[in-house]
């Protein structure tokens, strides 16, 4: 809908764009079209209008806004700044809704009721109005033929004469009308009744109440519990009590209070913390927490609490007296207390915590206005409390809040109130580890609890610990399986201090190089998401083109899986690095060849390839080279020479192996970091010897079931297509016991130890 | 001043009382300039005025207190004064807050009104996320705000297909999936569009023709968008013939988005547009294309290729258009064969592969005779040409009968 600009003439308005059309017999010189004119602005001396605009035409001195009202109707009550359009369009709709919903309510009672005379039904209703305008005659809304009661109150327009409007529709003079005045119950039931229900009239005037506890249902009704509203509280006002502060038996709330007098060692607070929450919300699960008597429940923690581990169901529901009594007693006996209890209390907001996750915390009901939330929110509380109890329940002993002990500058109040909330708001920024740990060397070993700060290496020992690992790769003094340990430990590290620098840049694109040179490409994967995540952040430094070209190859290799638009998008975000990057442009090119099935560019490309693109080309080498020979034996006729198919799939080198292209790092004769080797040559390197490629190729022929016409000299051998043609066949992978070729059986065996 | 802002509650109250589903989503737009003049001119009247107190008190005169709308409302208008303050993260937080109350709404209604305001619903929010995202991003963060969006219709999603109470609270469905295909196609999680087709797709789904016409128009371009990505260009040409032939006269932006990927897959299929109708939908991308198709010019595809490149990756035609190069080798190699039967007709049907490379070069394409070889066992092997090649002699011996056959025969597709 055209809704969306500003309707900048009052035709446009008048054509219905945002708002229902303003009624033709509308004018806007004779009749005030600001029947639901509001307080303030009527009565311009309790609350004068802001200062006009600049642009606003100053008001003459002397005429008080009455006068201009008559003179300007619109621009008087909304300035210049506020066209008229705008206030004819809102007044024109409002008016509308108004002869419509009096015509519908009235058309409803005389269904429901022929004799009724809404006369008396709205004598309730008179109260000091505004002069009517001269526009609220009916006139101007043709009147529905109902067959209704001659008398001349029935007549609509006399309605609106006596000020009988619906109550959502009569602007309330502010002052006149406090805000007690509300309509009758009867009335208020109908308005809430949508038109469709006049089709089912025995509902009318039904409304549910809420379904609270019997033994709490003369509790709602106490004022000690329920808030005061300065209206009648709706049913899901009363509803919502029980979960906000208000909401809790008094004698619940003693009991906590009683639980953190009790004099227990700092570092048990944590589990006391646990033990109080679980037992609340179990009784919050079997609705028991009303009924339960928390007055004589052993205390979590305590020598009583030892013996009966397990709530006791309350014996009889405690009459709401005694509990009062009780909560009145227990409440001057713990006043000094209950600001410190209150603050542990799960459900307290606390301020102070970062809002990292605006949208979660948005959506759920802020405690604020507790006793707003819908239904809906209290329902969410519920399950909440559920959940929460469930994953409090989890670390029943509360040893894993023991183990946060040690961390630093964190209060242990904060991170614990943090830990009660849901784990999606935690704010983890209070759980950042600030490691000691100073030896160089730490396996890895994937965590079951929270990273104690001893273990976990600081980032100057982690720097260190990187230089090390990348020399002894180059001396190759260690294999990949050690590395493998390494990388993965000090990646744990990086990430349990939120290091997001160069230093994890660094880490991750050594581990990701050396698993490509292994072959470990679940590994690599793992390395490249990381890397995508930091390489987002502009600021951190890093061999972007590098690793936009590895993922130009790795998305080529599998391209033919159908993930088109994945490596569309790569290619979108990497094209820019194309200019300056010889290792882009020559993914660029890989990828050009695949899609093209220019194969023997393709293999030619192998060979040109800088860094580690050789190995993410290995991915699927075989396959294309088995695909470019299936295209030869079924194109060529009638036979195809073995020295054409040593070129064409790539084992006789062209001699183009990538110098220039090669990382500064290389031309000074070092490995990039990570990798072992100085150039990798993959898995498939092409021979300079003739005769070397040659005897290659003819053993990959055999291996691929090609019929061979001349084997016993390679040169002059060619294959036979026709037969071939039938035979091709993948070998079956390598198999390994123990899965990995590449692994060696003393590496594998120390894994499992 | 006030008024106006009291008269827009006024609107959304009377407008929910009576069920008027399509006017509270044009109230409830966060781009209806006249709720946002409303809550600008509250604002500037009333520095720090409270919107969540007031509206929700306002919302108590008409008997909605505590019906769920008063909170909606509340937060819209918080929203609204965000949006106008160029907090759209704010906004955002707040459209995202209101979204579950309304979803409960949604489910608890026997009737079927909310389903516009629905649509609504995930219009604000696509819009809104897309702002914050923006927002955060000039201020050179990182901002999720889309992907939590898509996460959040997800959940709308669901509601909807249940459809407690009543079906036809599922004719909001459409609308939905296609602003999930908005929000995937720009995040480029195209695979979690699967899921959504096959709901669609699925018998408990609604009949197709139940919905707008708008709405199967817009799914039926995604769903043909996302067949060109998966090489089911047959799909994807009934898709978007079907998009281009039920958008209305009027929508010309709309149709030529359909063109847009409806002329090269059709290419692919071996129709080759009118001139006219490039000019209509200002295609003119694919003119020199279509051109070189026509001579078999593989120059001339190459410079469009690299001209275009940017502009065909955005759109995500490249590869698509890349795949014409096969159309072109094989005009080149028919004009070749006929001018080479005219030379030596008693050999017509063996073609010396160097009458190929010398009428590369002279599109001034320097390749050399295996890559020429290359090219036509390309050809030969996805039957575009019906032949063998001779590796010895360096030639490619034609098909008798029929050594051209039509485009549409050939296999695009690894064979």
């Amino acid at each position: 809908m055209d809704c969306t600009s500003p309707p900048q003439l009052n035709g446009c308005t008048q054509q219905g764009a945002g708002y229902p059309p303003q009624p033709a017999s509308v004018s806007q010189a004779t009749a005030d079209p600001t029947p639901p004119l509001p307080a303030e602005n009527a009565q311009p001396s309790e609350a004068p209008p802001p200062a006009p605009p600049p642009g606003a035409p100053p008001v003459p001195p002397g005429q008080t806004p009455e006068q201009q009202a008559v003179a300007h109707p619109a621009h008087a009550y909304y300035g210049a700044q506020y066209p008229p359009y705008q206030a004819d369009a809102w007044a024109a709709y409002y008016q509308q809704q108004q002869q419509a919903a009096a015509w519908q309510q009235y058309a409803q009672y005389q269904q429901q009721w022929p004799g009724y005379d809404p006369a008396q039904a709205y004598a309730a209703y008179q109260q000091p109005q505004s002069v009517q305008p001269p526009a609220y005659t009916p006139a101007s809304v043709a009147p529905p033929q109902i067959p209704g009661p001659a008398a001349a109150s029935n007549v609509p327009g006399t309605q609106h004469q006596n000020g009988a409007v619906p109550p959502w529709q009569r602007q309330s003079p502010a002052k006149a009308a406090p805000p007690t005045l509300q309509p009758p119950k009867q009335q208020q039931n109908y308005l809430k009744q949508p038109p469709a229900a006049t089709k089912q009239q025995g509902k009318i005037g039904f409304f549910i109440k809420p379904q609270l506890p019997k033994s709490r249902q003369g509790q709602a009704a106490a004022p000690a519990y329920v808030k005061v509203e300065d209206s009648k509280p709706g049913p899901q006002a009363a509803a919502a009590a029980p979960v906000g502060g208000q909401g809790w038996p008094i004698s619940l709330r003693s009991y906590v209070e009683r639980s953190f007098a009790q004099k227990i060692p700092d570092e048990k607070k944590g589990a006391l913390n646990v033990a109080l929450k679980q037992i609340i919300s179990d009784a919050q699960a079997k609705g028991e927490l009303w009924t339960r008597s928390w007055e004589t429940m052993p205390l979590p923690l305590s020598q009583a609490a030892e013996t009966a581990s397990l709530p006791r169901p309350a014996a009889a529901p405690t009459s709401w007296l005694a509990q009062h009594r009780a909560a009145k007693a227990s409440n001057l006996a713990a006043k000094p207390t209950l600001e410190a209890s209150r603050k542990n209390r799960r459900w307290s907001p606390s301020p102070e915590r970062k809002r990292s996750k605006v949208w979660r915390r948005a959506a759920s009901p802020d405690s604020d206005s507790s006793t707003d939330t819908t239904g809906g929110g209290r329902r969410f509380l519920e399950q909440e409390g559920r959940r929460r109890a469930g994953r409090a329940g989890r670390f029943g002993t509360g040893a894993a809040a023991d183990a946060r002990g040690n961390h630093a500058d964190v209060s242990r109040k904060d991170r614990v109130a943090a830990l009660g909330e849901d784990v999606d708001q935690v704010d983890w920024d209070l759980f950042v580890v600030k490691g000691t740990m100073q030896e160089l060397e730490k396996s890895y070993f994937r965590l079951t609890l929270a990273p104690d700060p001893s273990t976990v290496r600081p980032e100057s020992v982690l720097r260190r610990a990187y230089e090390r690992l990348v020399h002894l790769l180059r001396q190759g003094k260690q294999n990949y399986f050690y590395a493998l340990d390494q990388f993965k430990g000090m990646r744990q590290d990086c990430t349990v201090q939120h290091l997001r620098n160069d230093l994890t840049v660094n880490i991750y694109e050594a581990h990701a190089r050396a698993a490509l040179e292994y072959g470990d490409n679940a590994e690599y994967n793992q390395c490249q998401t990381q890397l995508d995540f930091l390489y987002r952040d502009s600021s951190v430094p890093g061999c972007r083109a590098e690793f936009a070209a590895y993922r130009i190859l790795y998305q080529t290799a599998h391209a033919k899986q159908g993930d088109n638009a994945g490596l569309l998008n790569t290619l979108r975000n990497t094209l820019h690095l194309a200019e300056g990057s010889a290792a882009v442009s020559h993914a660029l090119q890989v990828r050009e060849a695949v899609f093209c099935c220019d194969y023997q560019k393709l293999f030619s490309l192998y060979e040109a390839a800088p860094n580690m693109g050789r190995a993410l080309m290995d991915i699927s080498y075989d396959k294309f080279r088995h695909a470019a020979l299936n295209m030869a034996v079924r194109v060529y006729k009638p036979h195809v020479q073995v020295d054409f198919l040593t070129s064409l799939l790539g084992f006789k080198a062209l001699g183009n192996r990538a110098s220039s292209t090669a990382d500064s790092a290389q031309v000074a004769g070092l490995s990039l970091p990570g990798c072992t080797q100085h150039d990798f040559p993959g898995k498939y390197p092409p021979q300079v010897s003739p005769q070397v490629a040659g005897k290659d190729c003819v053993k990959w022929l055999k291996e691929h079931g090609a019929v061979l016409s001349n084997e016993s000299s390679p040169a002059e051998g060619a294959v036979d297509c026709k037969a071939s043609a039938n035979t091709l066949v993948m070998p079956a992978a390598v198999a390994v016991a123990h899965g990995d070729a590449n692994l060696a059986i003393d590496d594998f065996l120390k894994s499992m130890s | 001043m006030s008024g106006s802002l009291n008269a827009f509650l006024t609107a959304l109250a009377s407008t929910v009382t009576y069920q008027r589903g399509e006017e509270l989503r044009k109230l409830l737009s966060v781009s209806n300039q006249h709720a946002l003049e409303a809550v600008r001119q509250r604002s500037r009247g009333m520095p720090g005025w409270d919107a969540n107190g007031m509206v929700r008190e306002e919302m108590r005169r008409y008997s909605l207190r505590g019906s769920g709308w008063d909170d909606i409302f509340a937060q819209h208008c918080t929203a609204l004064g965000a949006l106008l303050a160029g907090r759209a993260v704010d906004a955002y937080a707040q459209l995202v807050a209101y979204t579950q109350p309304f979803l409960k709404l949604f489910r608890e209604d026997k009737d079927a009104w909310l389903v516009p305001v629905m649509c609504g619903m995930v219009h604000n929010l696509r819009d809104v996320a897309r702002q914050a995202d923006a927002e955060t991003r000039r201020s050179g963060k990182s901002s999720d705000a889309l992907d939590n969006c898509g996460t959040l219709m997800q959940s709308c999603f669901r509601t909807a297909l249940q459809a407690t109470g009543n079906k036809e609270k599922k004719l909001a469905l459409l609308e939905i999936i296609n602003t999930l295909f908005k929000v995937y196609f720009q995040l480029n999680t195209l695979r979690l569009c699967k899921t959504l087709i096959n709901a669609v797709a699925s018998k408990q789904f609604l009949e197709f023709d139940m919905f707008p016409a708008s709405q199967r128009v817009t799914y039926r371009y995604f769903t043909g968008r996302l067949n060109i990505f998966d090489e089911k260009y047959q799909e994807a040409v009934d898709d978007l013939t079907y998009a281009f032939e039920h958008c209305p006269r009027g929508a010309e932006v709309n149709k030529a988005r359909c063109a847009y990927y409806l002329v090269p897959a059709r290419m692919l299929l071996g129709d080759l547009p009118r001139q006219a109708m490039l000019q209509r939908f200002n295609l003119h991308h694919y003119v020199p294309i279509v051109e070189a198709m026509r001579e078999g010019s593989i120059q001339r595809l190459d410079s469009c290729l690299r001209d275009n490149q940017y502009g065909f990756i955005q759109a995500g035609t490249f590869l698509l258009v890349e795949k014409l190069k096969l159309f072109v080798h094989r005009r080149l190699f028919k004009r070749v064969a006929l001018l080479h039967r005219v030379q030596d007709p008693a050999k017509a049907d063996r073609l010396p592969l160097v009458k190929v490379q010398q009428a590369l070069a002279w599109q001034g394409v320097d390749i050399d005779l295996d890559g020429v070889e290359c090219i036509a066992a390309n050809l030969i092997y996805r039957k575009l040409v019906k032949g063998y090649l001779s590796h010895q002699h360096r030639i490619a011996v034609l098909s008798k009968q029929d050594p051209f056959p039509a485009l549409s025969a050939a296999t695009l597709t690894d064979p």
